[in-house]
């Protein structure tokens, strides 16, 4: 017996570019991601809560380019920021190796560091939602708010430049950490629930800790310390840590490298077999 | 059966070899296959899987190298590829996701959408399309993993089990859909354990056991040998050693004799006649490829 469905018909038009196809894949992510009801429902409760108030405070002259205004917006933030990455990162890999999809990627001429490259931009940009817009969207207001002279701008740019600095490593500290969880766990659920417990029980051994011996470098054992520790010195505030600024980062970039190294063993040397 | 490289040629391995620590999944390889519509046939744990997926570039050849429509890379554009393995996201509608597998091949947006409805007639998915995948029964995910595989037009195409867990029914309607697509043109490499998938589809046939290749060749070859069987009275070990002498196979078995090697009936009366031997039965026997696969499988 015969089919009677339609038949099969070639296509014989130009393809679209490498450059192309991966724009498509990262915007078709970064619409997935923020699709999602529960990373709506942060968004909405983060800018709602806490950066709303902040657009409003930059408008008085007197909060508008205070250094520590800006610095305490992270510290109010992370509770929401945690989440959000949780929510959004936990399955931007994970979801993939779940499904078993991960191998039609490769099979459609895309590449391992293409993958890698494209779900770490869909990453990027949706931390840099709750790390870095906020922060613009403030001091453009205040800029807006005020007479916008140069002189203004020119005093006041570096708090820009030291909120955009945190931001930016707050951005790569999260997206390589998801990615990397994401990875190594291969599971949206657990990677989710990791990525949150990294932060609250860092923070809670290094409190139990600090308690305990009273050292104050138990502090670098909590992830948000040391961004908080790193945030103080770019907005150059007083040092309330018991140890030098730099030990915090590098407890970051170190972070961030073995992270990146987790990801790349996983897509590139780990055989994807599935 | 031996090929140089050429236009006719849709993909070529040179002592392909594939190993995880002691276990060889595929082991020497060397072949260069035809295009047209190709059986890849082996029992569980053959290699054929294996050297799917590193003809894909999924998994780097412990040894060896391979070619794919004459190119050793940038050559995907025109492969599909539809896994054993479930491997479709559940969130997604099957229009969304094989459309979104088309974009990513390298079709224009509208074309990707064009076809991604075209594609989906043809494997059979009507309103159903516009569903998650999550909902979908397991023939429906088949033939979305079908879809997706050509959704771009691909030169090539690689199904690896595409019958696995379908039900009668869905296993006939989807060999139907696999020989369409060779109808048409394409070349299909078709890997399964199940013999009558490969006779109902294919044109040429690849025998894979314990990672080696060992045989390639036309069904028609394959099963076109004639074999006599033939039943002599009293013993029939002289008149199977006249044969062997002959230059015949002469493969004893229950009391008859299996003679192999296009032998005539002239011949085996010669035989009959050197060894004394008093022919009483003789009959025409064809190969069937269970028979083949068994005897080669069996052999190694």
């Amino acid at each position: 017996m015969s089919r009677f469905y339609a038949r099969y018909s070639s296509w014989a038009g130009l393809r679209t570019s490498m450059g192309k196809r991966m724009s498509f894949f990262i915007t078709h992510g970064l619409r997935r991601a923020l699709r999602s009801k529960w990373a709506i429902l942060v968004l909405v409760i983060t800018y709602g809560l806490i950066v709303m108030p902040r657009v409003f405070a930059a408008m008085n002259p007197f909060f508008a380019f205070d250094p520590l205004s800006y610095f305490s917006l992270y510290d109010e933030m992370q509770l929401f920021i945690m989440l959000y990455a949780a929510v959004i990162g936990a399955g931007i890999i994970a979801s993939d190796f779940n499904d078993k999809s991960i191998v039609l990627y490769f099979t459609k001429g895309f590449s391992k560091a293409g993958y890698a490259f494209g779900k770490l931009s869909v990453l990027f940009l949706s931390f840099s939602l709750v790390t870095i817009l906020p922060l613009i969207v403030i001091f453009a207001v205040a800029l807006i708010s005020s007479d916008l002279g140069l002189d203004l701008i020119r005093d006041n740019i570096w708090v820009l430049a030291a909120g955009l600095s945190l931001g930016l490593l707050v951005t790569l500290l999260l997206t390589t950490l998801t990615a990397g969880l994401s990875s190594l766990l291969g599971d949206v659920r657990y990677a989710g629930a990791s990525i949150f417990a990294i932060f609250f029980l860092s923070r809670l051994v290094s409190e139990i800790l600090l308690s305990i011996n009273g050292n104050e470098h138990m502090k670098l054992i909590s992830l948000w310390d040391n961004l908080s520790a790193v945030g103080t010195y770019l907005f150059r505030l007083d040092n309330p840590y018991g140890f030098p600024q730099l030990y915090p980062f590098l407890v970051i970039v170190g972070i961030i490298a073995l992270s990146s190294l987790a990801v790349y063993y996983i897509l590139f040397k780990k055989e994807l077999s599935l | 059966m031996s090929l140089s490289e050429g236009e006719n040629i849709a993909f070529l391995t040179s002592s392909l070899s594939k190993s995880y620590g002691l276990i060889r999944a595929v082991s020497g390889v060397t072949v260069s296959v035809r295009k047209g519509a190709i059986g890849l046939l082996g029992p569980n744990g053959a290699g054929k899987s294996t050297l799917i997926k590193t003809l894909l570039g999924l998994i780097a050849p412990t040894e060896g190298s391979y070619k794919v429509q004459g190119r050793d890379e940038g050559y995907l554009d025109s492969v599909g590829y539809m896994p054993e393995h479930d491997c479709l996201p559940g969130g997604l509608t099957a229009v969304g996701f094989v459309s979104y597998m088309g974009r990513l091949s390298g079709l224009p947006p509208d074309v990707s959408m064009e076809r991604t409805h075209e594609i989906l007639d043809f494997v059979g998915l009507d309103e159903a399309r516009y569903r998650k995948i999550k909902s979908f029964s397991t023939g429906m995910r088949q033939k979305v993993k079908l879809a997706q595989a050509m959704v771009h037009d691909p030169e090539i195409l690689f199904f690896d089990e595409p019958t696995n867990g379908l039900d009668p029914e869905g296993r006939k309607e989807m060999l139907d859909l696999i020989r369409d697509v060779a109808d048409s043109g394409k070349t299909i490499v078709l890997s399964t354990h199940l013999l009558p998938d490969v006779e109902y589809v294919c044109k040429d046939v690849m025998i894979m056991n314990n990672g080696e290749l060992i045989l390639y060749d036309s069904l028609e070859n394959v099963l076109g040998t004639q074999n006599l069987i033939v039943r002599v009275k009293g013993d029939p070990g002289p008149f199977s050693g006249a044969l062997r002498r002959m230059g015949y196979s002469a493969e004893v078995s229950g009391g008859k004799v299996l003679v192999g090697g296009n032998a005539s009936s002239k011949e085996v009366f010669m035989a009959a006649r050197e060894s004394d031997a008093q022919v009483r039965y003789i009959s025409y026997h064809s190969h069937t490829l269970e028979e083949l696969f068994l005897q080669l499988v069996g052999d190694k």
